[in-house]
């Protein structure tokens, strides 16, 4: 994907998030109840609005003066579009794997199940040995910190309690 | 003098003092790392505050900003790779130095030069941060609105080569920060009947996934492609500067300290914009110009002592108005307000201990750093040759630790994972994130004081424009869009290479 385009379709993109925003707003929330109010609304309505203009604003500039500058560095450009697309669903999916049983079997034992799946899917490391030793020294060591050294709350698990 | 010695007592207590060092050597070490900011640093210890009393805790807010201000130049000098982005002007000049073999000397003019820094900017800080809070008490919500306005209009400054991708991140910044109840009439926003949305995207969980999920995945993506960092090799130790030497600079260091404090005081400014033009300013000012570049101590001296100064410039606003300079500051003064402390000009009235015991902090904090720095920088090398993939495995815990314990929510582990790849996905558009942080911080604040404002004054505009401080605010605002716009212009445009 060029530059132009993808600016072209971040533009796009926002522009439907901020017609979508813009819609809910003035849907679901009540104005103000006086002049000097203007209420709960105001303020993601604008907010929408100048989404809105500053996208069709970004369209309409890389459509006139093409390459716009890409703003940030990419650093992860060179990877690959398909190698990012992975690597974005693991992170995403092991966090909310992460969130999902720390509820469920609590945090130690989370913490070496999303530990080694990191180390095995994410590293795509094969050697038992050091999976397992990374893991379970990940997992106790987080336990021994957070939970007895330091004593902050950690789920305990409504399936499983383990610490 | 009473509050003072009162305060001395409290910070020279075991527990303050072991989470000042524990913070200072904490900042250091994730300073020390590249791409593995102080400020995650400062997100994933601000849970560990929680069960803590105030000076403690924020002994360990502020040694981990500290340290990690200072640890960017470990890595800049040794593997040419800037830690922070404060250290990337320390480059230019450290790493040519060690390249020529004068590596532990760049190091010790490093540790010295930062020191006096943090040193110097503490001094301005405690002589004009009682004046400025003292014109801040009369501050109403039209005023508060006007500063807030301030701030933002500093996004153009950190918006990169796309004033319109900048502007775009901080309108979705303070799009975020409108979810959930509203504070001042309960009313739901944007919650699609959930309760658990109620409570809003909270600041510091959106921090975590915007700058550690990022970590992670570039992490992932550099082990798979066998990117791997160069790591330092070697006897590691610090050889310092001769006295005639730095004496010999003496401007150069006074000068620096100044533009960091200064800079630092901007907010929305911060290191990386002190420590580069504390380094053009040393190479303007030089008599040698050809030096530079290619291994000048005083490329090293400049940006290193700017870089630290803004720490205390950074204090100025952040105690005085509540206004945070950074991300990273914002951090601390999320610490702080957790403690119960609010800066502003009611934290000198109310809590005049603990605001000298911010200072005796900061003070402790800089002295620590000095000898960690002397001691422990053949550990941090080691350090640095920890692989990225396994560290990026460990922030994946820290993310979900850091995301839970703030406000003991499963559904802040979920919101740092689909705020932190939205965060990476923006980057990959090339919207940056330093604007959309900055819209998270001030969006609450510029709401509920415009409405404020509004409702005091029954719908008045007159408000923003009767009060000589907004109005000051606001030309001040105006200037540096102006400066911006001017400077953009007048800017010759640079070949982009096309991507795809």
């Amino acid at each position: 994907m060029t530059d132009k385009q993808r600016n072209l379709f971040t533009a796009a993109l926002l522009f439907v998030v901020a017609s979508v925003w813009t819609v809910i707003t003035v849907q679901t929330i009540p104005g103000g109840f006086s002049p000097g109010d203007i209420g709960a609304r105001g303020f993601p309505l604008i907010l929408g609005i100048a989404l809105g203009i500053l996208s069709l604003g970004l369209a309409i500039k890389t459509w006139m003066a093409c390459p716009l500058p890409l703003g940030v560095e990419d650093e992860t450009e060179d990877f690959g579009a398909g190698r990012s697309t992975l690597s974005v669903l693991i992170v995403l999916g092991h966090l909310v794997a992460y969130g999902f049983l720390m509820d469920k079997i609590g945090f130690a034992l989370s913490t070496f199940v999303i530990t080694l799946s990191m180390m095995v899917i994410g590293l795509r490391e094969r050697n038992p040995l050091k999976i397992l030793a990374f893991s379970v020294g990940t997992a106790f060591g987080a336990w021994l910190v957070f939970s007895r050294l330091l004593g902050v709350y950690m789920p305990l698990g409504t399936m499983i309690t383990f610490g | 003098m009473e509050d003072f010695l009162a305060a001395a007592v409290l910070v020279l207590d075991p527990l303050t003092l072991g989470m000042i060092l524990i913070g200072t050597a904490i900042g250091l070490i994730f300073g020390a790392i590249p791409g593995l900011t102080y400020t995650v640093a400062l997100a994933l210890v601000l849970p560990l505050t929680f069960g803590l009393p105030a000076l403690p805790s924020i002994g360990l807010l502020l040694g981990t900003y500290i340290g990690g201000m200072t640890g960017g130049a470990v890595s800049s000098i040794l593997l040419g790779i800037p830690g922070t982005p404060t250290a990337a002007a320390t480059v230019l000049d450290g790493y040519p130095m060690t390249q020529q073999g004068k590596g532990a000397l760049a190091l010790g003019a490093a540790v010295i030069v930062s020191v006096f820094g943090g040193l110097f900017s503490l001094v301005l800080m405690v002589l004009s941060v009682d004046l400025v809070s003292r014109i801040a008490i009369s501050f109403g919500p039209a005023e508060i609105f006007a500063l807030v306005v301030f701030g933002l209009s500093t996004i153009c400054g950190l918006a990169g080569t796309s004033m319109i991708k900048g502007l775009i991140a901080g309108v979705l910044g303070l799009m975020v920060m409108t979810i959930g109840l509203d504070a001042l009439e309960g009313v739901p926003r944007m919650t699609f009947g959930s309760v658990q949305m109620l409570q809003g995207v909270n600041m510091i969980v959106a921090m975590i996934g915007l700058f550690a999920v990022p970590f992670i995945i570039r992490a992932l993506l550099q082990h798979w492609a066998g990117v791997t960092p160069a790591a330092a090799t070697g006897k590691i130790k610090v050889q310092f500067p001769s006295l005639g030497y730095l004496f010999a600079n003496w401007w150069l260091i006074i000068r620096s300290s100044l533009i960091g404090t200064g800079i630092g005081a901007i907010p929305g400014t911060g290191g990386p914009i002190a420590s580069f033009l504390a380094y053009d300013s040393a190479k303007r000012f030089s008599k040698d110009k050809s030096k530079f570049g290619k291994g000048d101590l005083r490329g090293v001296i400049g940006p290193e002592t700017a870089g630290n100064a803004v720490i205390g410039g950074a204090m100025i606003p952040l105690l005085s108005l509540g206004i945070p300079g950074d991300p990273a500051t914002a951090l601390v003064l999320a610490g702080m307000q957790i403690q119960g402390l609010v800066p502003g000009p009611a934290l000198f009235l109310n809590n005049r201990i603990d605001v000298y015991g911010i200072y005796i902090i900061i003070m402790v904090s800089l002295i620590m750093l000095f000898f960690l720095q002397l001691l422990c920088i053949r550990l941090f090398v080691h350090v640095l040759r920890v692989p990225q993939q396994l560290m990026a495995v460990v922030i994946v815990v820290l993310c979900g630790v850091g995301a839970y314990a703030f406000r003991n929510s499963i559904f802040d582990i979920y919101s740092v994972a689909i705020v932190g790849v939205a965060g990476f996905l923006l980057v990959k558009a090339g919207i940056p994130t330093t604007p959309l942080v900055l819209g998270l911080v001030l969006g609450p604040t510029l709401e509920s004081n415009y409405r404020t404002a509004m409702n005091l004054s029954g719908g008045d505009y007159g408000v923003f424009y009767t009060s000589p401080a907004a109005v000051v605010f606001f030309l001040m605002a105006l200037l540096v869009v102006v400066l911006q716009i001017v400077g953009t212009v007048r800017k010759k445009p640079e070949p982009v290479p096309s991507v795809g």
